[in-house]
């Protein structure tokens, strides 16, 4: 079980945000829904989309392209994509990323042939390049606090 | 599948053990003020009914220490406390045969005669069985009536139908007629009655009523009333026959919200079909979310529980710890009759234990020492709880010895706590109590050690994202407060439409809702709107603006004005429909996000969208900042 643990940690799953490529650890994803009904909630930054209810709690929803600054307008189809993320040392606490498409996984080992450089924002852990392709490492700690940043 | 036996048995254990709880709450609530427990009639019905379950299922000891009681209360109107010992001991005793059978036969017919033994002793005279007969007031939805009129019931003009016909003003009746005492037609006399009915009533009303019907033939007959059911309003706070855990229902609810984004997706490939497979696809769709939505609400409601049940443990200990420490005491419970998330309801029932155990143990004196002090030798305990916007508020208070600061302060120095550098206020020295291993206590008792558990009581009281804190005063008391986030509650609210987005307004802040109309003057007072409203000058206020909506098309024939109350400050808002009122399932944004101002929390919608549910007190600070801004 602990070797199955480790490799998991070792599994990342590659989403697509816009034509902005994203990976966050397999094991964070609690699952995956298409899921129309976002409420916006007032005086909130523009990078949370609104809350969704989701598996009966209402969970916060991040647009990462907005929150990362990118250039990159994000697109928002009529039903779009939610990955429902659970906190790293903390399985009763969720968000939800809107997201274009989920792609390939990605494994530690193809991880290490990529060059890799600096992250532009403290929500990511570094930019990868894959072939000329840059993919955004999610820190989902950083994320989380993110939102709790926000009560301040 | 047939539940096998064990299931069974295994289930009369549990509702046995939840009704031995009801009594036993009836019990002490009769010696305490504590509110929201059974009348003495409902008690007896709970009595008789374990009595017959018990003996259904060969729970012989059981059916007898019941029928013993049952004896013991008859006629009984209140309670001493001797009384109230006497059957708190016969309910342990039926409690501990249920939890051990294993016990030989000798020992448990050997407890069984004392536990009878002590309550007859305490009736102090023989008791004829029961005849369980019903209490005349009590109230009931169904009824069995077992009618046999007397062979001369004929004679003096009776006529069972008119009775019959009489009930079924009342409601809606099954009539079974019984002819086996017909005699054979030689014998038969046209003027003598033969028959007998039994029937069936639904119909909400009083035993009385029901038993006025017979009141002019009664003498002539042989009459049975049974209830077959509550009302509905007593079937709701009966215990649930059926168990879910949070896991489970968490899991029902997830199949539940699955089935709603499929029919969503189903609705949306309607399109695609000719005319006349799209309209009956519609149909059935239409059905079938109407059924998914019903289920989300009953699932929903499930996960609730009674605030009270929290609390419901307590009169019981607090009787039995005064009796073990010589320390009588007073239970004064004002528990507020909402429903809670039953996660907050689980996680409250240790702390207020160990809050309890505490105040008996340490904050409560001996009576010597109260009446020196001149207070009343029954040491007081006050608990209430409420819900206050988004927050549970607990107190619990004693009016014991309350806490020393100089014994605070020499534990403090002791533990190694730097007491030069810290303020020596009374939010420092609560700090402190709560710490682990803090205890002032002089010597260690069997109730509660030796104060410890306060660390822990904060400990659960934190991990629901609450917080606790202690005011205490030397000689005159402890009162704790705690204030606990409420993530779920149910809101009777009002539904409204502001630039298209549905929006709940709490009903209890509702004063006033009318259609726009030039009848009421709308004017301007600076940057501030105004509406004269029976002569009062209310500000009116831009939701939209506050909700951060695109306006919509101007259509002042369609709009309405809302006139809410936020703590005795009257304002108003103009929203352009107004839709139903419902009683819905609020649910809070923390954990996962923080709490907005003037957000109340999320309503889920019948139909499973969301609803922001405003909170009018903040609301109105947040106009106020807005207009400021």
């Amino acid at each position: 079980m602990t070797s199955e643990v480790h490799l998991n940690q070792d599994i990342y799953q590659l989403m697509v945000i816009s034509h902005q490529k994203f990976m966050v650890p397999v094991h964070s994803i609690v699952s995956v829904f298409a899921l129309e009904d976002i409420l916006q909630l007032p005086h909130t930054p523009d990078w949370l989309s609104g809350v969704a209810h989701i598996r009966n709690a209402i969970v916060p929803v991040v647009n990462l392209n907005e929150l990362i600054g990118s250039a990159e307008p994000a697109i928002q189809s009529a039903y779009p994509l939610l990955v429902l993320l659970r906190h790293p040392r903390d399985s009763q606490r969720w968000l939800a990323l809107c997201v274009t498409d989920l792609s390939s996984v990605l494994l530690k080992e193809d991880l290490h042939k990529m060059s890799s450089s600096s992250a532009v924002h403290p929500c990511l852990k570094a930019v990868l390049d894959n072939h000329s392709q840059k993919i955004h490492w999610l820190d989902i700690s950083k994320l989380f606090e993110q939102l709790i940043k926000e009560q301040a | 599948m047939k539940p096998s036996l064990s299931s069974a048995t295994a289930a009369f254990q549990e509702e046995a053990l939840e009704t031995l709880q009801q009594i036993e709450q009836w019990t002490v609530s009769s010696l305490q003020e504590v509110s929201a427990y059974n009348e003495p009639q409902e008690t007896r019905r709970l009595l008789h009914s374990l009595k017959g379950t018990a003996a259904s299922f060969g729970h012989d000891v059981m059916a007898q220490v019941c029928h013993a009681i049952e004896s013991f209360l008859e006629d009984k109107q209140q309670l001493s406390v001797q009384d109230s010992e006497t059957l708190l001991t016969a309910i342990d005793y039926c409690r501990q045969s249920l939890n051990e059978p294993e016990l030989s036969p000798q020992l448990q017919n050997g407890n069984l005669a004392d536990c009878i033994a002590m309550l007859k002793s305490q009736v102090q005279r023989t008791q004829e069985p029961s005849n369980a007969r019903l209490p005349q007031e009590i109230n009931g939805s169904v009824w069995q009536i077992d009618f046999a009129p007397h062979r001369q019931f004929f004679e003096n003009g009776h006529d069972p139908l008119r009775i019959i016909r009489a009930l079924r003003n009342l409601g809606p009746v099954k009539v079974s007629v019984f002819t086996d005492k017909l005699p054979d037609f030689a014998d038969f006399d046209p003027f003598q009655c033969y028959l007998r009915w039994q029937i069936t009533l639904k119909a909400e009303l009083d035993y009385k009523k029901l038993a006025t019907q017979f009141e002019w033939v009664k003498h002539l007959c042989d009459l049975t009333i049974d209830l077959l059911a509550l009302p509905q309003t007593n079937r709701l706070i009966e215990p649930n026959r059926y168990k879910l855990n949070e896991a489970d229902l968490d899991s029902l609810l997830t199949v539940s919200q699955t089935l709603q984004s499929q029919l969503y997706k189903a609705i949306a490939l309607t399109d695609q079909l000719n005319h006349t497979d799209k309209v009956r696809l519609s149909r059935r769709n239409h059905a079938m979310k109407r059924q998914q939505q019903l289920l989300q609400q009953q699932l929903l409601q499930i996960t609730m529980r009674p605030l009270a049940d929290a609390f419901a443990r307590l009169p019981r200990m607090a009787f039995d710890l005064g009796q073990k420490t010589n320390k009588p005491v007073q239970l004064h419970m004002h528990i507020a009759a909402i429903e809670l998330d039953s996660l907050i309801i689980n996680s409250l029932m240790d702390p207020l234990m160990h809050l309890l155990r505490n105040a008996l143990a340490h904050g409560i004196e001996s009576a010597e020492q109260r009446q020196q002090s001149g207070k009343p030798v029954n040491g007081q305990i006050h608990i209430s709880a409420e819900q206050i916007d988004e927050q549970l508020l607990i107190r619990f208070s004693d009016d014991g010895a309350g806490l020393s600061e100089q014994q605070i302060l020499a534990k403090a120095r002791q533990m190694g706590i730097n007491i030069q550098n810290s303020i020596k206020n009374s939010q420092q020295l609560s700090e402190w109590i709560f710490r682990a291993g803090f205890s002032t206590a002089k010597s260690a008792d069997a109730i509660s050690g030796r104060g410890i558990g306060l660390d822990v009581v904060k400990q659960h009281v934190t991990d629901l994202g609450g917080s606790i804190e202690l005011v205490s005063a030397q000689g005159k008391g402890c009162c704790f407060t705690m204030n606990i986030p409420v993530q779920r509650s149910l809101v009777d609210v009002q539904l409204v439409s502001v630039s298209g987005q549905t929006v709940a307004l709490p009903l209890i802040n509702l004063i006033d809702s009318y259609a726009f109309d030039s009848n009421r003057v709308i004017w301007q007072h600076g940057k501030q709107w105004f509406i004269t409203d029976d002569s009062r000058q209310i500000p009116l206020f831009d939701l939209g603006k506050f909700l951060q909506l695109a306006p919509e098309p101007e259509d002042d024939e369609a709009t309405f004005i809302i006139v809410l109350n936020a703590e005795n400050h009257f304002f108003a808002v103009q929203v352009e429909r107004l839709a139903e009122q419902a009683q819905l399932l609020i649910k809070s944004l923390r954990p996962h996000y923080r709490h907005l101002s003037g957000v109340k929390g999320v309503a889920i919608l019948p139909e499973g969208s969301l609803a922001l549910l405003l909170e009018p007190g903040r609301l109105l600070m947040s106009f106020s900042n807005l207009g400021e801004s």
